[in-house]
Order: C-alpha cells, then structure tokens, then sequence
C-alpha cells in the first residue's frame, strides 16, 4: 500500500495561520521557514528510542502556548551584573548586557528574534538548514516554534577571554523552545554557557522543552562552550545540539544534565576539517523516577582528527539512565584517534543506568578506544574520609560533588555558579 | 548406494518401516506438513510434534531481526529443511570444488577427513578409537549421543530440559531450529562425575548432523565437569546456505562445563546460531569460540548466572575476510549475589570484511557484589575492511562493578619495524603479530585445534598481505 | 500513600485473554483464571514488550517477544529469559468493579 508522500501545500491552512498569528512581528522570510520546519515536526516520526518508550506520551495534545505573560520569579536576576550576559523569558529579553572590552566591539551578542532582523545576512542561512539529527522530530518543532535565544558571532581573529553566559528561563507555559546559535570565524575563541533554568523545580504544569543548539567553528578557532540543563520535573525535555567544525578547529562542550522528569538529547559534533579536535564532557545526576537518556557522538571526516567522550553519571532514587556514545570514523579520517570513557556511580539499588560505548568504523588508520566503569562509591575513598573525621553520610556526598565538579566549576560567573551548586546539593541530600 | 552409519552407537538404528516414509518427499520450502512430516520419521513423541508445531507457528509470525549482519539474501522458500538418511547420497571427489580441495592440502588434512568432511564418504577410519573411547564414557556413566537417539532412549531426561533455556520465541532462527531440528548433541555428565575425555562432536558428525538445524543439549549435574569441542578448521563445505543452530546448556551447583567450536564456514553460509547457558550455585561455564569464514555469522554466546557464586566466561575471535561480515559477541547476565563473569573478544577483518562486537552485560538488582570485566579488541588490517563495536551494560544494582575495555587499531607499524629489522619478511611479522593478538584464544584450545589455528591463520594471512 | 483505584469492569475482562489499562500514563496488564483477577505491570522485565500481547495459559503470561514467563500472581520470572520480578499490583474485585492499589 502506497500512498504520495505528504506536500508542503497540504499543511493544512490554519496550521500556517497559527504560526503566523503567532510570529507575526518576525520578518516574512523567518515564518516560511518556520512553516517549512512545522511541516517537517508534523511528518516526521518519533523516533523509537530502545530504551526509552515514548509512545504514551502524547505530545500532540500538549498546547505549544499560553497568553499570559511570563513571571521571573526574580531568582535568576542578580544584582552581580556582569558583562556577556544575557536572560531570557520566553521570548522576552529581561537582561542584556553586552560584553566589555575594545576587541569586543565587533562581536554581536543579542538575542536570536533581534538578530534575525539585524543580521539577517548571517543568521538566515543557519535557520534555514535541516535538521540533521536522528532525533529531528523535536528539532524541527524547535526550527518551527523556538521563541527566543542567543546569537553570538566572533569576528575573524578575535579572541574573548571572558565567558558569555545565557540564562534561559522557562516561564510557566507549556511549551519550552530556547534556541542559540553560535558562529565564530576563522582564528576566533570564545566561551559560552547555556543555562536553561525553572522557576521551580518540583511544581509546575507539565512541559514539552525543545531545546537546540549549533555552533559553527572556523578554521583554528576554539569554542568552550557549557550548558546545564536544570528544567522542573514536569519536564519533558529534547535536545539538539550541533557542531560543525572546520580545519583545525576546535570545541569542548561541558553538559551537566541535572532537571526534567524525561531528557532526551542528542550532541553531534562533526570535525570536518583535517586536525579538528573535540572534547566532550557529559555529567548526568538522576534522581527520584528522572529518565535521562543522553547521546553523544563524534563523527571523523577530516583526517588527523581527535575526539575524547567522557559521561560521568550519578544514579539515585529510581532514576534511569542510558549514556551512548557513538564514535563514528569514516572512510578517509586517516590518522585519527578517539577515545571515549563512561563511568556511574551508583547510589541506589532502585537505579539502572544503561552504558553503551559504540566504535564505528571504517578507516583502518586510526586509533580508538573506549572504557567504561559502574559501581559503587569507591569504598577507599570513604574510608581515608572518615578515617579523617569526616562523617560517612558527608564522605559521599563529598565524592559525589567532586565527581560533578568539572562541569559545574566551569561556570564562570559566581553567583550562577553557587545557585547551580545548591540545586545539586539538595539533590545529593535527597 | 545406501549409507552407513559407522559413527553411531549399537542403540540407534532407523525403527521406521522403509515402506512407509520413502514416500515422503522433502523439497524446498517449509510447510506443516514438512514438520509433520520430520517428527514422523523420527517417530517421535507427541509433545515433540506439538512442540515443533508451536515453534512453527512461532516462527512465522516473527519478524527478522533488525539489526545485525545483512540477511537480505536469505530465501526461506529456496531451503531444503530435512535430507532423509537414506537419500543422503554424498557427492562424488570431482563434485568438490578446487578451492575446498586446495584448503585441505595447505592444512594437512588426512585423505580420509578429506572425503568425509566434503560430504563424499561417511566412511571414517576412526571408528575404532570412537568405539574405545565410547566405552570409557559410559562406564562413568556419561551420556553422549545424538539429539534423535537421546529423545529416544532417554525421554524424560530431554523433556525435562528441553526448550527451557531458549524458549521458541526468542527470535525468528530458534523458532525456526525448534521447528525442524534434527541432529546435534545430547550430553549429560552425572553428579560428581569428571569425563575423562573432551567430548569430542567430530565423532558424532556423521552425514545428516552436517546438517543445519543441529539442537544441542548438555546438562552438567552437581559437581561434574565436561569439556564438549566441536567443529574443525577444515571449511564445512555445504550446499544448504542457512545453518541456524540452538545449544542449551545447564551447569548445576558447583559444575563446571566448557563448550569449544571453532568453526571455519564456507562463503555462501548464513551461520546464525543461538547459544545460551545457564549456572547455578558456584557452577562455572565457559564459552570459547572461534567463527572464521561464513557469509554472515551471527552468535551471541551467553550465560544466566542465577544463583550466588556463579561465574561465566567467554572467549571469543572473529576473522572476517572478503564479503564477510562477523557480528558476534557476548551476553551475560548476572541475576544473582557475587556472580562473576569475563568476556575477552579479539576480531579481525581484512580483505573488505566487517567485524561487529555486540555485547551485553546486565546487572539486575539482585546481583549486589557482582562483577563484570570485559575485553573487546579489534585490528582491521586493511583499508578495505571496517569494525564496529557496540557492548552495551546494564547496571540495576548498587554494589556490582563493571569494567569494560575496547580498543581498533590497524597492525602497530612499531611492532611491525620491530620485527622486520630483525629479519622477519613483513609478511612472517604480520602473521606474528596476529598470533599474539589472538594468543589469549589459541592457548586455550585442546592441542591439535591450536595447531590446525595456527595452520589456518597463516593461511587466511597470505591472502591479506602484499 | 497509596489509595485503591477503580480501573476496568470485570465483563471487560475474558479469563484467559490479558487486557491493558492505561492508568496515569503507566500501562498495566490485566488477567483472570475463572473469577479471580491478577494486575502487572504490562512492560515485560526482559525487553520493551507488551506482556497483556502475550499468551496466557493459566497462571502463567508467556511474553511474546522473547519467550520469558512470568507467575500472573506474583510477578515473578518463571521461565528464561526472563530474569527479573514484574511489578504486581494488589487487586480487589467489588461487585463488577476492579480496582487496584497504587
């Protein structure tokens, strides 16, 4: 049985009317594109995840939209206002400060809606593009619906030292859709932090977040960039994030996964240039009934290229979790090497996580390796802590937090950082 | 010409009236009445006939796999699923192809193997030392034979553990074993018994066991200890293309029982095999197996560790050449306190060929104090092959503790100068540097396979290199 | 805190023909032999299957995928492959209500 596939033309009008009602203040070519990107999430289908059933979801039925407007809470506004910031509510911007310094001058640091109109001769080819991901159901919802975000662009040869940080607040609506985009030219540098932050973690209406993020590195330009995801657990949140990188080129990514009830995500990073290198490091902390299944994948064209996966992972409470990370060498990335290492810590017996480390590859000239590791609290480790004072309940919790520390610690900015710390260590005591 | 059967036991003999089953004819294909048909010759029990009918219906509902190697050209219809005895007339010396005649020359196959092992004669010199060696079993009370005589002569030890390791639903190919078996081994070592011998199925092969649809099962009672070897180096010749075999095996309280195959399939085989073990209290089992050749091998050798104590192994080499693909692997399951369990895979792939490492190591939440190590290595020697490795854990329980280690290289150019600046012709030095990559296999094979590996794998390494 | 829900009718139910009920997103499997009433979980321990899909002889739910039984009274694993206990829910049966207790 055959029937034609469905055409654009057949998206059904007030489908079209609904996102140009919606969007009405963006430009006429930014609404085709999210028509086009709608159409896609319409015909594209859930991707059947293994171990992740997600059939009983009903994403459908999950109204993308309240009117009311949003409410910060105000725990997120700081008085500490530093440069290279930037607050999102929705698709309000609440703060926007730029960053300081005459080399800065020439870098764009501003929220995604107002650079769609001021620098559409840059922005529009990347909005524009499909998604890649396998997961491209819940990217193309993001390429249809996203209502704000971050656009930073570093000019050719300049390099920023200090950090950029985009506080996303999910307001109080159904639907979540943070979108950045990150380009730096040749030669560039810049660090960069995601963080996509709740009023409340435990409250709240059920959510759909469809979070996206691309970064294009230049010919021997480097981009640090972080994100922690600290959504509430009503939460069922999507990630895409992409990176594209060209000769020699570089990107560390520094993810902590700590929020949402349901986490799927999926990080790409395509070296594409002869000598690019890519560092991932994932930190994952489920508790209670969280379920968080996280991909994270290399994928080897150019040749002489490097990457180093690393997934640390705390279980607790009933939590599920499943770390792949999928090392993909093809033909022609002659001399590269890749390496990835997955450890857990398992702290309860009502936990499962899931570890599956893949090596695919098609070019014998290469070295890959990957290890993996699941147990316990090292039982040395608590012992040589209490053995000096400390008592066992603190022991572990300070094993846990120095597990954690890599991705946390990465945050620049003091006051985020020690509001990130306290989530994690309610969550520790839990 | 009728067919001897000089490797069978005084008991087994065809029952049937000629008269009646001559008619019955088996042509390609698979109907219920080909199954019918099969369980009537062996004149087997209803509950076999039952359980074949339920596997049948089993096996056509379920879909193929989806994933693993490429079985696209796999054609159900095109499959002869039983060869009457009788009809079995072997092919005549000529009918052998060039390639299989030259493999047995450069391996120092004795003409006698030769024709029996081409499917020429099933005649076999070694009918007196199987008998003597016979004798020393039975004395000890150890059951060796085949599947058909063991459902026979001993009914109620196969329907006690039969299909309860790998039920028929388990996947389309053991539905499809469960529904036209014939062949394969039965072995049952009692209490506290040591067989003094590898069991060695080379004695038990006679024409119709070749088969495809062999269906092994082995029970280790408390305390025993057996060592069960099949296959040969030697490339099994066959003009069926699909061999879906099923081996269930029980290692109770304190046994221990290991299962070696090294098999060496003919290109155009489809070798899918489902291989599972289960060990209770302190019972060890051990898989080592080595899959050469095929067109496409899929085996996942596994062990349920159920109660405490319990340990699993296996050992594992892949060698994939052109248009091959070897996607093998390991699964252990640990369901029970302080279980242990290793899996070593060492794979190889040249001349185009691909080697997949598909693994599973599970922890449920019983399994507190379980460990698991896990070694998987791959060298692609060419620029033609590939590799894929895909172990997946599964951690349900706190205290358990698993470590996993996987490395692809291609040969180290090192070790490679290392050994031709002290002479060595860089084909010897690749042949070198290949056996001690595979050492950890070799070295735990009975003697006479170690030879005949070493013999194949040089030979296997002169089409890879220059 | 656990309370007693109302999930089905008992003349939904055929002894001997598993049913699924959706309750709060979660799917469970329900079976009957003659008047009693047993509820699971209906994912299957083994793999992502759906056990209320599976043949039930019995007491005893075959999953359909891979061939693992469970014990419909108990949860517990009964046959290979399948290893690990599914989750079993206390029933009581009023009248022409079933209810379970979550």
């Amino acid at each position: 049985m055959t029937t034609s596939p469905p055409s654009l033309e057949s998206l059904q009008q007030n489908d079209r009317d609904r996102v140009r009602e919606h969007f009405s203040e963006d430009p006429d070519w930014l609404i085709e594109q999210r028509i086009n990107a709608f159409f896609e999430y319409l015909h594209t289908p859930i991707l059947a995840r293994k171990r992740t059933p997600l059939n009983h979801r009903q994403f459908e039925n999950l109204p993308l939209f309240t009117q009311q407007p949003p409410e910060l809470g105000g725990s997120w506004l700081s008085a500490e206002m530093s440069d290279g910031l930037l607050v999102l509510a929705g698709s309000e911007v609440a703060v926007l400060r730029p960053p300081a310094g005459r080399t800065a001058e020439r870098v764009i640091f501003t929220d995604l809606r107002t650079a769609a109109m001021t620098h559409f001769e840059v922005v529009k080819p990347y909005l524009a593009r499909v998604a890649r991901a396998a997961n491209s159901k819940f990217d193309a919802l993001n390429r249809a619906w996203w209502q704000n975000g971050v656009f930073l662009f570093i000019p050719r040869g300049v390099q920023i030292a200090e950090p950029f940080t985009v506080v996303h607040h999910q307001v109080a609506s159904p639907g979540f859709f943070p979108r950045s985009l990150i380009v730096l030219e040749d030669d560039s540098e810049a660090t960069v932090i995601d963080l996509y932050v709740s009023p409340s973690l435990k409250s709240g209406p059920r959510s759909l977040a469809a979070i996206s993020v691309e970064a294009v590195v230049g010919a021997n330009a480097s981009l640090h960039y972080g994100s922690i995801e600290q959504l509430a657990l009503n939460t069922d949140a999507f990630a895409t994030r992409t990176a594209d990188l060209e000769t020699h080129a570089r990107m560390d990514w520094n993810v902590g996964s700590f929020g949402s009830g349901l986490e799927v995500s999926q990080q790409t990073t395509y070296l594409n240039g002869t000598g690019s290198e890519n560092n991932s490091l994932t930190v994952f902390f489920g508790s209670r009934s969280q379920h968080h299944d996280l991909e994270v994948t290399s994928v080897h064209q150019g040749a002489h290229t490097r990457s180093n996966i690393i997934g640390k992972g705390v279980m607790k409470g009933r939590s599920r979790s499943i770390f792949t990370g999928v090392t993909d060498i093809k033909q022609g990335a002659r001399g590269s090497d890749a390496r990835q290492k997955e450890q857990t810590l398992m702290l309860s017996d009502q936990a499962r996580a899931d570890a599956i480390p893949s090596l695919l590859i098609e070019e014998n000239d290469v070295f890959a390796a990957h290890a993996a590791s699941a147990g316990p609290v090292d039982a040395n480790a608590i012992y040589y802590l209490t053995s000096r004072g400390v008592a066992p309940e603190e022991a572990e919790q300070l094993i846990v937090e120095g597990f954690l520390a890599p991705v946390i610690d990465a945050i620049a900015l003091t006051e985020v950082r020690q509001r990130v710390w306290s989530a994690v260590r309610e969550k520790v005591r839990e | 010409m009728a067919i001897e059967q000089p490797l069978v036991s005084d008991e087994y003999a065809y029952g049937f009236n000629d008269g009646d089953v001559s008619v019955l004819k088996f042509g390609q294909g698979l109907t219920r009445q080909t199954v019918e048909d099969i369980s009537r010759i062996k004149q087997e029990p209803k509950w076999m006939l039952d359980f074949r009918l339920h596997a049948l219906d089993i096996f056509w509902k379920k879909d193929m796999p989806g994933w693993g190697a490429d079985l696209s050209a796999l054609d159900f219809a095109k499959i002869i699923y039983y060869v009457k005895p009788s009809e079995n007339q072997g092919r005549t010396w000529d009918e052998v192809p060039q390639t299989i005649k030259d493999t047995f020359e450069r391996l120092g196959i004795p003409e006698a193997e030769r024709k029996f092992l081409a499917g020429v004669s099933a005649q076999y010199e070694s009918e007196v030392v199987y008998h003597s060696i016979h004798q020393d079993l039975i004395e000890k009370g150890i059951i060796f034979t085949d599947t058909d005589s063991a459902l026979r002569e001993y009914p109620d030890l196969v329907r006690e553990y039969f299909g309860t390791i790998v039920p028929a639903e388990d996947n389309k190919f053991a539905a499809l074993n469960s529904a036209v078996w014939s062949g394969g081994s039965f072995v049952y070592i009692p209490k506290n018994v040591t067989s003094p011998i590898p069991l060695q199925a080379y004695f038990r092969i006679n024409s119709q066991n070749m088969g495809q649809f062999e269906r092994t099962l082995i029970i280790a009672d408390e305390g025993s200890f057996g060592h069960y070897v099949e296959g040969c180096t030697a490339p099994i010749y066959s003009s069926e293309s699909l061999h879906s075999a099923v081996v269930e095996i029980i290692v109770k309280a304190g046994a221990r029982m290991r299962y070696t195959t090294v098999q060496n399939w003919a290109p155009n085989v489809f070798n899918l095999v489902t291989k599972r073990a289960v060990a209770y209290r302190d019972a060890t089992m051990e898989w080592v197996d080595g899959n050469i050749g095929s067109k496409a091998t899929m085996k996942y050798p596994s062990v349920y560790l159920v109660e405490e104590g319990a340990r699993g192994m296996v050992l594992s080499i892949a060698v994939a050449g052109k248009g091959q693909h070897q996607d093998t692997g390991a699964k252990m399951i640990h369901a029970a306190p302080h279980t242990t369990s290793t899996i070593v895979s060492k794979s190889i792939s040249q001349l185009g060929g691909k080697t997949t490492y598909r693994g599973l190591v599970h922890f449920a939440k019983d399994a507190a104090g379980a460990k698991a190590n896990v070694r998987c290595d791959t060298l692609i020697m060419d620029d033609l092959s590939t590799s894929d490795t895909v172990p997946s854990s599964e951690v349900g329980n706190a205290s358990a503790l698993m470590e996993h280690e996987a490395t692809v290289t291609k040969v180290s150019e090192e070790q490679l100068f290392y050994l031709t600046s002290r002479g060595l012709s860089e084909e010897e030095a690749t042949r070198l540097i290949v056996m001690g990559f595979i050492e950890p296999f070799t070295r735990e094979l009975p003697m006479e396979f170690a030879v005949e590996m070493n013999r194949l794998i040089k030979f296997e390494m002169e089409g890879a290199i220059g | 805190m656990s309370k007693w829900l109302r999930i089905a009718s008992k003349n939904q139910l055929q002894s001997g023909q598993p049913l699924l009920i959706t309750v709060d997103g979660e799917d469970l499997a329900l079976f009957r032999v003659g008047e009693e009433v047993f509820a699971l979980d209906d994912l299957c321990s083994h793999a992502e299957a759906s056990l209320s899909e599976g043949e039930q002889k019995g007491f005893c739910i075959t999953c359909p995928q891979h061939g693992g039984q469970f014990d419909i009274r108990t949860g517990k694993a009964i046959h290979f492959p399948a290893i690990s206990p599914v989750k079993r829910y206390p029933v009581r049966v009023e009248g022409d209500d079933i209810l379970i207790e979550r």
